[in-house]
């Protein structure tokens, strides 16, 4: 008979923000890679199969969860980790941690000792810890948590062999934290009460103590005939026995247990790690030096978004491998199989899917698309961006967010509609509801903004100038008045500034690659169907009737000619499309500079594309997302007005 | 009446009016620990305390109503003195020293008990402490022991005392974090924004969050 050791089926990577999860993750499932959103969030999970080998027998599905400070969620991407670990039964928890921040993973690592499932700790960055002093005596460590400890350095791969062996080696801890006898007393009534789940008694209870208040719905779910009452009850009466938060009562038990295994094994001799990479880490969010440094950063990623990928990169696709082969090849294809002129001109005519609609997502939107977010991951694995957070957190404050906001607004100039799932990580409704309006006002995406910069850059800069001048204007303006009358409370700006670290490259083109893929998804099909609807507008001739019913505002309000009409009405399905187009109209001299400069702006304004209405919908449902759309349509609108009137009273253009 | 025996009617009155309106059966409730008798309200009213109005209604006249801050004042500095420089765990001999101590702090101690906690603004229960001369001078002639975060300077550090806010949710996000009590921290930078290290970590944070962080200074 096969004796075998315990080898969980599963296995779920646990650890704070940063603490090189995703690396070890990467490193241990190759390229078995998937990432999906987990269900009812917008959080991305990636999962992957470790192959049999070493002492397991069974292949082993990885899941790597969002970082956590704690396993008691207050918020709701928060509680995603925990929701994990609620899931599976036959799960085993591999702990990650930051050698050098050991007491923080050791309160997580109390919390997940309660939980009851089988687990091994890691210590990654091991080398970090050596060399500020910090020495682990990890036998020590182990013999006092029961379960085994593993230093790690992952970027440079060591240890990871270690880890692959610990897989059929995970135990459950068998210290808990005593807590005072009031709250042991507590556990003990809720236990009775609670049905059976993945996780402890204890640790469950130990939640509705600390009000996890999201923890509720879970249980009912398994238990519809929960006594809730009689557990608010227990709650309420523990409550009253301490005159501090429970859930800081809890807390506070648990480090005072933390600080006693800290201290048996660990010794610091305090060395200063003062590198290189800490100044710069330091310059990066100072009062001063932090200014020319973003502004040095965002020169880079003109030259790089703006000059090699929608310089060169679009310019080669474009007119070398969709102008001289793709295009011509399907054209005559088409040609010799279907010479049908209704299919011809549907699919390669003026308005054709294949000709139009994927020469434009592929040749223009792909390449400026791929480049911003191969930069961005740049930025997000140095650690640059918990600095802007810094730099920025006081204009966001005025807006009603906080530095938190950089990030969703950041990659807004990616995609927004991304960035509009990304707002999740805000902790109030209001908040989202403002950067959700932000983002689909004025906040241009890659595509658009690569699409802006390098043909409204070309043809005046003045132009680039008051557009972007404008739409920031209008950015601080709304967000500003969006605070004062939108209800609900803005949140504790309070982040973690990791220190600056230089980014694997793998990890960069992994991440690249899943987001290009999930955009090209999102976006080729809204493409061509976007062509597709013009080309029917055409031929119904619909579009002439719609040019003419726009005529009124179009050429009334915004002095633009109506031909614009159908640049705006691709606008809704593609900003970037929409924008391409009136340029087009520029180019052949059907509009001044003037009307560009107005028309730009309105189409920066305009109402979000198609998947980020979607997109909004799903996160604050159709009635917010209706009035969100109407209100900026009404005030694009209404600033192209205002901007016509002052461009055409002063002249500057 | 005796003064203590005036200031702790006035002090039941003060807290009572913090909630909202007090009657008459609000003083004479019996689940007060001490509750007051009709005569002790009479002589509240003599003394011009307080006035009652026909239906019962209670109203602390000028005079009563500053009594009844210095000695609410008192009794919850006095809480915080005990509860984080003296570090008293047990609830009930917080209480009953702190009604001890409140009677015999002279206006002058009063004043510098504040400024040695820094002048705090809410006692360990979460309640407002009344402000007294001294917080409005932000008096430090007698050094603070205990500094609001946000008040060093970079550079400078100090170690938790206590952290004074009541949001759950903020309490939460700073212990996951690993503040507590005891831990170190020291004031990296203030503009733009404030940043913290402690242990191995760096941390930014609002202003407002750092006020609420208590530190043994320097």
């Amino acid at each position: 008979m096969k004796s075998r050791k315990r080898q969980p089926k599963k296995v779920i990577l646990v650890g704070s923000p940063n603490v090189g999860k995703s690396v070890i993750f990467g490193l241990l499932t190759g390229r078995y890679v998937t990432v999906s959103n987990y269900p009812g969030t917008s959080v991305e999970i990636a999962e992957g199969i470790i192959k049999a080998s070493g002492g397991g027998r069974e292949n082993i599905k990885i899941i790597d969860s969002p970082g956590v400070n704690s396993l008691i969620p207050k918020s709701e991407d928060e509680q995603v980790t925990r929701n994990i670990l609620f899931r599976f039964a036959d799960a085993g928890v591999l702990q990650i941690a930051d050698s050098k921040n050991l007491k923080r993973a050791l309160l997580i690592n109390s919390q997940l000792s309660d939980m009851g499932l089988p687990m091994a700790l890691v210590l990654n960055m091991y080398d970090e810890a050596e060399e500020r002093g910090i020495r682990i005596d990890r036998d020590r460590l182990s013999e006092l948590l029961g379960v085994r400890v593993i230093p790690t350095v992952a970027t440079e791969r060591r240890g990871l062999r270690e880890i692959r062996r610990a897989l059929n080696d995970f135990r459950k801890e068998e210290v808990h934290v005593r807590f005072t006898p009031v709250i042991e007393k507590a556990i003990e009534r809720l236990s009775a009460l609670l049905p059976e789940t993945p996780l402890s008694k204890r640790f469950i209870s130990l939640n509705l103590l600390a009000g996890d208040a999201m923890l509720v719905a879970h249980l009912m779910e398994v238990d519809p005939k929960l006594p809730m009452e009689k557990i608010q009850e227990i709650v309420q009466e523990t409550e009253r026995e301490f005159k501090e938060p429970l859930g800081y009562v809890i807390q506070k038990q648990r480090q005072e247990f933390v600080d006693k295994v800290f201290q048996q094994c660990v010794h610091a001799e305090k060395k200063p790690a003062s590198s290189r990479r800490e100044r710069w880490g330091n310059w990066a969010m100072h009062p001063v030096y932090g200014v020319p440094i973003l502004l040095v950063l965002l020169y880079i990623m003109y030259l790089f978004v703006g000059k090699v990928g929608a310089g060169y990169g679009v310019d080669y696709l474009e007119s070398v491998v969709f102008g001289e082969y793709v295009t011509p090849f399907l054209t005559r294809i088409l040609d010799v199989i279907l010479p049908v002129p209704l299919i011809h001109d549907m699919l390669v005519g003026e308005y054709g899917v294949l000709s139009v609609g994927l020469t434009y997502s592929v040749a223009i939107v792909l390449p400026v698309v791929s480049f911003f977010f191969i930069f961005f991951g740049l930025l997000e694995d140095s650690g640059y961006l918990p600095r802007l957070t810094v730099m920025s957190n006081k204009i966001f404050k005025k807006i009603g967010l906080n530095g938190r906001a950089v990030l969703p607004m950041v990659l807004g100039l990616g995609c927004v509609t991304m960035a509009t799932l990304t707002t999740r990580i805000l902790a109030t409704k209001k908040e989202r509801i403002i950067a959700t309006l932000l983002l689909a006002l004025g906040i241009p995406c890659s595509a658009q903004l690569g699409v802006i910069l390098g043909l409204l850059g070309g043809f005046s800069l003045l132009s680039l100038v008051v557009v972007s001048v404008t739409v920031l204007m209008q950015l601080l303006i709304v967000g500003y008045l969006a605070a004062k009358v939108l209800p609900g409370k803005s949140s504790d700006f309070l982040i973690e500034i990791p220190p600056l670290r230089i980014p694997q490259f793998s990890n960069i083109l992994i991440k690249t690659y899943h987001r290009v893929k999930w955009f090209m998804k999102e976006a080729v099909p809204l493409f061509m169907l976007g062509t597709f609807i013009l080309f029917l507008l055409d031929r119904v001739g619909l579009i002439h009737i719609i040019e003419r019913g726009l005529a009124p505002v179009l050429e009334g309000l915004l002095g633009l000619p109506t031909k614009t009409a159908e640049a705006f009405i691709v606008g809704f399905l593609r900003r970037d499309y929409g924008a391409a187009g009136l340029f087009i109209m520029a180019e052949k001299g059907e509009m001044d500079m003037l009307q560009l400069t107005v028309s730009m702006t309105v189409m920066v304004l305009f109402v979000p594309c198609l998947a980020n209405y979607f997109v909004m919908i799903k996160e604050h449902g159709k009635k917010k997302a209706l009035y969100m759309v109407a209100f900026i349509l009404v005030y694009a609108i209404l600033v192209g007005t205002v901007l016509n009137q002052v461009l055409r009273t002063f002249p500057v253009l | 009446m005796e003064k203590q025996e005036r200031e702790e009617a006035l002090e039941l009155v003060g807290t009572l009016e913090e909630k909202g309106d007090v009657f008459l059966k609000d003083l004479q409730a019996s689940h007060l620990d001490h509750p007051l008798n009709g005569e002790q309200i009479d002589l509240l009213q003599k003394e011009k305390m307080i006035l009652v109005d026909s239906a019962g209604r209670i109203q602390t006249t000028p005079e009563g109503k500053m009594l009844a801050r210095q000695i609410i004042r008192r009794h919850r500095l006095a809480e915080r003195l005990i509860t984080d420089v003296l570090i008293l765990k047990d609830m009930e001999k917080i209480e009953e020293s702190a009604c001890d101590l409140e009677h015999v702090m002279s206006p002058e101690l009063t004043d510098r008990i504040c400024t040695l906690l820094g002048h705090p603004s809410t006692c360990p229960h979460g309640k407002r402490i009344p402000t007294g001369i001294c917080c409005t001078e932000k008096r430090t002639k007698i050094e603070s022991l205990i500094y609001p975060l946000d008040k060093l300077d970079p550079g400078n550090e100090g170690v938790i005392a206590y952290i004074s806010t009541r949001d759950h949710y903020r309490l939460d996000q700073l212990t996951s974090m690993g503040l507590f009590p005891g831990t170190r921290v020291k004031v990296h930078q203030k503009q733009p924004a404030l940043v913290i290290l402690y242990e191995e970590t760096t941390l930014a944070i609002d202003p407002e969050i750092a006020k609420e962080i208590h530190v043994w200074g320097k």
